[in-house]
């Protein structure tokens, strides 16, 4: 096990080179250049460009890269002049992550309690219903219903402040908003998956042995019929917690969603770097952790591993 | 067991939520800006954000109180040349930073000026209207060439290359004091922080999150408290459009500007007021003259084929669709400038178009350039990719499409993209945004149309221009200049040197019991002196 | 052995025989191949069968919906903007004048197209890469699966961008690729995850026992199994589709305008929806519609595909 673990490592340290590669090739390939200004003076642009580097050829400005990251070096802002990437990635990264967690719990804990149900009572009213709803949270786009809550709970019924960041009160909103495809999504995943186990054999088994209702349910169907839902969890957990563009600006959250997208348009360079690696490492830790956990999950797939590794 | 984690994690998410309860204070104000201010580095700030706090933070030489008035700021008193080109100011004595011990002096002005421009440290606000500062910028000239001479500790004498006036002092870029010493124990980082900054303002930083906000807190160091009236200034990013509307609905924001009419009706139906409004920028087209291609820059050269644009464009169809809220221009000029008061009845074209004599000059266009209609090649439209500006190059792009003919192609960029091809003169025409300037457009706008400024920006060099940009510029008191930039202006519209559409308008919403803050000349707000 | 009496057997107790009422031998009989089956299954499912005929309407729509009136997509009309629905304009008009109901159907031309290749071809990679992946394990898993990390590693989002950046945005075959580059590993994986719970099982086991070719059972035994579920998969990447184009045309990579889309519509009603719902509801309810349909034909082609939920 010790061995499997460490040769896994090791690829995800490989991952996360490559990802590092490739990154700053393809972001040395987007045309444009960050210190372009229409207010600075042409002399100070070049003068920038030659001060942080960029007039150097890219191939030298990556053995440059590398290096640094090699001494946990990830530069300075090109945009937040007098920033480090790695401070703008402490500050807003917890804030993110406390509620995509926070998001990510509550839905995967709806989404999949809706797919029992559905799967449950297939074909009955609240099969409907709750597909009702799990395609509305699919089809109504963050940058709508975000507002409309926001709205609703914030302006004409008071019950919850509009904005801001701290309370618990103040998370609800972008944590169900966050968290709505999510739902949608399992309710689904979970509805399909679990029809699929509750026609198997050991279920029927099971039902035969007299196994009280709940407890077939639960037991059996629930456990099997999450193994392939649990293959996305990594990309899940590691997508809403590193925040959300959207979701962000409209409830005025110091995340780190706002970034990925700003960081590429403005060009600043440092800052998508870390940023996707950042992001590279986390995910590929997470998925580490989840293939532990699926084989965990499916005994026929832990021997598969042991006899892999 | 899964059940008792996640029960621990809820309790976990619970206990860290504790509602922190805000003391309702009177004297609190939190006002909506739609960026964090990124950077307080004199040297480098250029968001408005940035600039709003500055201005409550950090004092120059001469403040500068709205309505082109200045009163003495840091400087107790000055005089100038005749040729108004040497300034010496004699500073307040006894100033101290925000700290209350370090004393302000005449050392720490020339300090400020000359890290802005230091050549090694490459200051995107370096600019080089001092005499010798541009020569020491590109290492033809030394330190001691640049027009800044500190006469004793309380007086400090400029020299520029061209006039100056009293609004030249009021860039903290240049005009601020900066303790040397102090900036010093933060060689990287100056400015990014509310520790990392000193200032001599009638408040000062006293926390700054981030992304999210910026509180200010009087200077108790301050030379005159009176003009600090509030307990508290709380900047609140992103508190603007739809969002801002909800948290002042909510009460949750007392101030912010807006520029949609349904969000100003929302609000005003709500018991808010508008409590001024000023022009924040003028929009339109930038015209690349040398052409995208060497095809598209035959047209963009002739002044009759872009005078037949210019009268295809309906401005009050635009204001009425996609440009809500702003006001269709007739002129470069806005109303808010004070060049504009000088010549106020200047109209270069009328504001519905004239679709009968733009098809006029076409005919004129085509015959001087020997081609028929269906040569015409079709034009690039470049924008950043906001939906308002995607909307307003769709209404162009019609308008010239149904008037005359002309085919355009619209492509939406990112913004460093965008800035790029526009400098590199990668685009026919370029939607775009000028912030009005002190006293004219020769300060900013128009130098890009000088021939000693040629950039493949403009694309522009024009000897005529020259002359008359050089005559406006050197012009030794403001009646005089505004008379020749009278003439300078003419000469930009009847050439349609760049097609300006509309002004946009900027309201101030703020409670009923809210009043005197102002925008200053240099269009940045403040709210030092509120009252409510 | 005593007889039974007379009458303990009735006509009732025996079931005839297809002749015997009347029916053509032949047809009992006639062999119904996979497909058919399905087609059979799919049917009996009503809301499935009736979201198909809704998404042909919409397809016919599509086509001929800008020709109903005599308006087209990009004309401006400043004497008729921010219309309400009414009988000149059936779904109004937008900001600039431009009749909706043709933006509406044009929109949808573009959106649908993006929508099925940008849910489609990813599939069919990430389908062939997982079930390799998956049926062969070992070595070529270990390769397949460790590349997967390695692209999922690098957040879709950002190398979407960045792919839009380098190869410029604006064209719809530009959005297909970005989007099939970046969109084929979920699908890869979650193939392998259904196909590695599967190959344990006794049908596949049998398969190889009786000699089935790799690309046999990954073909005909294993993916069919997998399709029930990935099915689900592929009914909800279209509307996702649908989104991540909005999402492009949001941070200003879209289509073209004024070429509409689905998604681009959306975004810019939206800046509005307080004070124009009706420009922003319409786009709206054609994204829902056409999810819902999707996820409803997804439904039933599950339950029909499904060899174990077969009748």
């Amino acid at each position: 096990m010790a061995k499997y673990l460490l040769q896994k490592v090791l690829i995800a340290l490989a991952t996360v080179f490559v990802l590092a590669t490739a990154t700053f090739f393809m972001m040395k390939l987007i045309p444009g250049d960050p210190f372009a200004s229409l207010t600075t003076k042409i002399e100070v642009q070049e003068r920038q460009r030659e001060y942080y580097g960029l007039d150097k050829p890219v191939v030298e400005q990556y053995l440059t890269y590398m290096n640094n990251l090699l001494h946990g070096n990830l530069g300075y802002s090109l945009k937040k002049t007098g920033r480090t990437v790695v401070d703008i990635i402490r500050e807003a990264f917890p804030v993110s992550a406390k509620l995509g967690l926070f998001s990510f719990i509550i839905a995967e804990l709806i989404g999949y309690l809706f797919g029992i149900l559905c799967a449950q009572f297939r074909g009955k009213w609240p099969d409907y219903l709750l597909m009702i709803f799990a395609v509305l949270g699919i089809a109504m786009p963050s940058m709508v219903i975000g507002p409309l809550l926001r709205w609703l709970f914030g302006v004409v019924l008071r019950w919850l402040p509009v904005t801001g960041w701290g309370s618990f009160q103040q998370m609800l909103m972008p944590a169900f908003v966050l968290g709505l495809g999510t739902i949608a999504g399992n309710t689904r995943a979970m509805r399909a998956s679990m029809l699929g186990t509750m026609t198997q054999d050991y279920i029927m088994t099971a039902q035969a042995k007299g196994l009280p209702k709940a407890k077939v349910v639960m037991r059996h169907e629930f456990k099997n019929s999450l193994v392939p839902l649990v293959a996305n969890l990594g990309p899940g957990i590691a997508g809403v917690m590193m925040g959300s563009f959207v979701v962000e600006s409209m409830f005025l959250i110091p995340g780190l969603g706002r970034y990925f997208v700003d960081s590429i348009t403005n060009l600043d360079y440092p800052l998508i770097m870390g940023l996707t690696i950042f992001y590279g490492t986390f995910l590929v830790t997470l998925n580490l952790l989840v293939d532990v956990l699926y084989g965990f999950l499916d005994p026929r797939i832990r021997e598969a591993v042991k006899g892999a590794a | 067991m899964n059940r008792k984690v996640i029960a621990c994690l809820l309790a976990l998410f619970l206990t860290l939520s504790v509602l922190p309860v805000l003391a309702e204070d009177a004297n609190i104000v939190r006002i909506g800006m739609g960026y964090d201010p990124n950077t307080l580095d004199y040297a480098e700030v250029n968001l408005d954000s940035a600039n709003f706090v500055i201005e409550a933070t950090a004092e120059t030489l001469i403040r500068d109180i709205g309505n082109d008035e200045y009163v003495p700021g840091l400087a107790e008193s000055w005089e100038k040349s005749e040729d108004a080109k040497t300034w010496t100011f004699h500073l307040r004595e006894g100033l101290t930073y925000q700290d209350g011990e370090t004393p302000i002096t005449a050392e720490d002005f020339r300090y400020n000026l000359m890290r802005t421009i230091d050549p090694e440290a490459a200051h995107g606000n370096a600019s080089f209207f001092i005499a010798g500062a541009l020569a020491y910028y590109e290492g033809e000239g030394t330190a001691e060439d640049v027009g800044v001479k500190v006469i004793d500790d309380y007086t400090i004498e400029y020299t520029f290359e061209n006039p100056a006036y009293e609004s030249t002092f009021t860039s903290v870029s240049l005009f601020g004091a900066l303790e040397q010493a102090y900036v010093e124990q933060y060689p990287e980082t100056w400015g990014a922080s509310a520790e990392a900054y000193l200032a001599n303002g009638p408040y000062m930083v006293k926390e700054w999150v981030s992304d999210a906000s910026v509180s200010l807190v009087k200077n108790p160091a301050y030379y005159n408290p009176s003009l600090a009236t509030l307990d508290e200034i709380r900047v609140i990013v992103g508190a603007t459009g739809d969002t801002g509307v909800d948290m002042m609905l909510a009460g949750e924001l007392d101030i912010a500007d807006f520029t949609k009419p349904q969000q100003i009706q929302t609000l005003t139906d709500a018991g808010f007021e508008v409590k001024f409004d000023y022009i924040e920028s003028y929009q339109g087209l930038n015209v690349n003259h040398a052409g995208k291609t060497e095809e598209t820059g035959k047209f963009l050269g002739n002044a009759n084929f872009l005078t037949a644009l210019n009268l295809a464009l309906n401005r009050e169809a635009m204001v009425l669709s996609v440009r809500q809220g702003e006001i269709p221009a007739n002129r470069l000029t806005a109303p808010s400038e004070a060049a504009y008061a000088a010549n106020p009845d200047y109209e270069a074209w009328p504001t519905a178009g004239d679709p009968a004599l733009a098809k006029e000059y076409l005919d004129k266009a085509l015959e001087e350039l020997g081609v028929t209609l269906d040569e015409v090649p079709t034009f690039g439209l470049m924008c950043f990719e906001a939906q308002g500006s995607i909307d307003t190059l769709a209404v162009v792009q019609d308008m010239w499409l149904q008037t005359l003919g002309i085919k355009t192609e619209i492509e939406a960029v990112t913004i460093q993209v965008m800035i790029g091809n526009a400098m590199s003169g990668q685009y026919d025409f370029w939607l775009g945004g000028n912030s009005p300037s002190v006293p004219d457009a020769c300060e900013s706008y128009l130098t890009g149309f000088t021939t000693a400024n040629y950039t493949p920006l403009r694309g522009y060099s024009d000897p005529t221009f020259d002359a008359l940009y050089n005559k406006t510029v050197a012009a030794t008191s403001l009646e005089e200049r505004y008379a020749n930039y009278a003439e300078l202006e003419k000469y930009f519209c009847e050439n349609v040197l760049g097609i300006i559409t509309t002004w946009t308008v900027n309201y101030e919403i703020a409670p009923a019991n809210y009043g005197n803050f102002y925008v200053t000349s240099g269009g940045n707000l403040n709210v030092s002196s509120l009252t409510k | 052995m005593s007889q039974l009496p007379k009458g303990t057997f009735t006509d009732a107790d025996f079931t005839k025989t297809g002749a015997e009422i009347g029916l053509d031998p032949a047809s009992s009989r006639k062999k119904t191949t996979y497909w058919r089956d399905v087609w059979r299954n799919f049917k009996k499912n009503k809301a499935a069968y009736v979201s198909l005929y809704v998404i042909l309407l919409l397809i016919l729509l599509v086509i001929f919906g800008p020709m109903m009136n005599p308006f087209d997509y990009r004309t401006n009309d400043y004497t008729a903007i921010n219309n309400a629905p009414n009988t000149v304009h059936w779904f109004g008009t937008d900001t600039m004048g431009r009749d909706i109901w043709t933006r509406v159907w044009e929109g949808g031309r573009v959106s649908l197209l993006i929508a099925l290749l940008g849910t489609l071809i990813p599939e069919a990679i990430g389908m062939a890469i997982g079930g390799i992946s998956g049926y062969f394990g070992g070595k070529v898993d270990t390769v397949i699966m460790r590349l997967i990390d390695i692209l999922m590693g690098i957040p879709s989002l950002i190398y979407m961008i960045l792919l839009m950046l380098i190869f410029g945005s604006g064209n719809i075959m530009t959005l297909v690729i970005a989007i099939s580059i970046t969109g084929w590993m979920g699908s890869a994986r979650a193939t392998r995850g259904l196909i590695l719970q599967l190959k344990g099982r006794d049908f596949v086991t049998a398969s190889r026992t009786l000699g089935g070719s790799p690309s046999w059972i990954i073909l005909r035994r294993l993916i069919p199994n997998t399709l029930g579920i990935r099915v689900v998969g592929i009914t909800m990447s279209i509307p996702s589709v649908i989104f991540y184009e909005a999402f492009l045309s949001y941070i200003g990579l879209g289509v073209t305008p004024p070429m509409p889309s689905w998604g681009q519509l959306i975004k810019s009603a939206g800046e509005n929806f307080r004070y124009y719902p009706y420009q922003f509801i319409i786009p709206c309810a054609m994204v829902g519609i056409t999810m819902l349909c999707f996820n409803l034909i997804g439904d039933g082609l599950r339950d029909a595909l499904d060899p174990r939920l077969r009748t």
